[in-house]
């Protein structure tokens, strides 16, 4: 009875350890990382020309 | 999922559901009509994908920046919040470490007619990217 108490508390740990551990590998999502940004620089073109044409224009 | 993912998940997939994709022709920019609010049928390119999410976020409150990058040889843009990225091209938001291919050249401020910057695609992101993907 205990060696079945024991081998079934076993089990439990081990599949508790294996599903936990899927999150830190494999599993786990991909962290953003903030851009290196460097000297000023021309707007885009077009976002030039949507300031210039449209006094709403958000760029 | 935290919950500002949550929020710009939610507004890629508004956008997305009522956007149909055009050529890029030119490098016009159009602002979505006014009074949009992710419900109306919007016909644009990448540019037009971006100003709308753009108004979404700031009616929400999230600062967000435009992004103006090169895939291959064609110029494109996207939007970014903390490091997420809202893309025509991607079905839902991504990290911009899942993005390898993408170089990344300009970011504008957070408000209209701010200065923008170049981006310095230095190794880190890359190798950090190669490193999780394993």
């Amino acid at each position: 009875m205990k060696t079945q108490t024991r081998r079934r508390f076993l089990i439990s740990l081990g599949v508790t350890l294996g599903v936990a551990s899927l999150g830190l590998n494999g599993c786990s999502s991909i962290e953003p990382q903030p851009f290196s940004i460097g000297v000023v620089v021309k707007a885009p073109k077009g976002c030039q020309e949507l300031l210039a044409k449209d006094k709403r224009g958000d760029c | 999922m935290s919950d500002l993912k949550s929020e710009l998940q939610y507004i890629h997939r508004t956008v997305s559901k009522h956007f149909v994709q055009t050529n890029d022709i030119g490098e016009s920019w159009d602002m979505p009509p006014p009074g949009y609010n992710g419900h109306q049928w919007l016909r644009d390119d990448c540019d037009g994908f971006c100003l709308a999410c753009r108004v979404l976020l700031r009616d929400m409150g999230i600062a967000s920046r435009l992004v103006y990058c090169e895939l291959g040889r064609s110029g494109h843009l996207v939007v970014e919040v903390q490091g997420w990225i809202l893309d025509l091209r991607q079905r839902s938001v991504v990290a911009n470490t899942l993005l390898p291919h993408y170089r990344w050249l300009r970011i504008s401020g957070y408000e209209a007619g701010d200065p923008w910057r170049e981006i310095i695609n230095d190794e880190a992101t890359l190798t950090l990217t190669m490193a999780s993907l394993g």
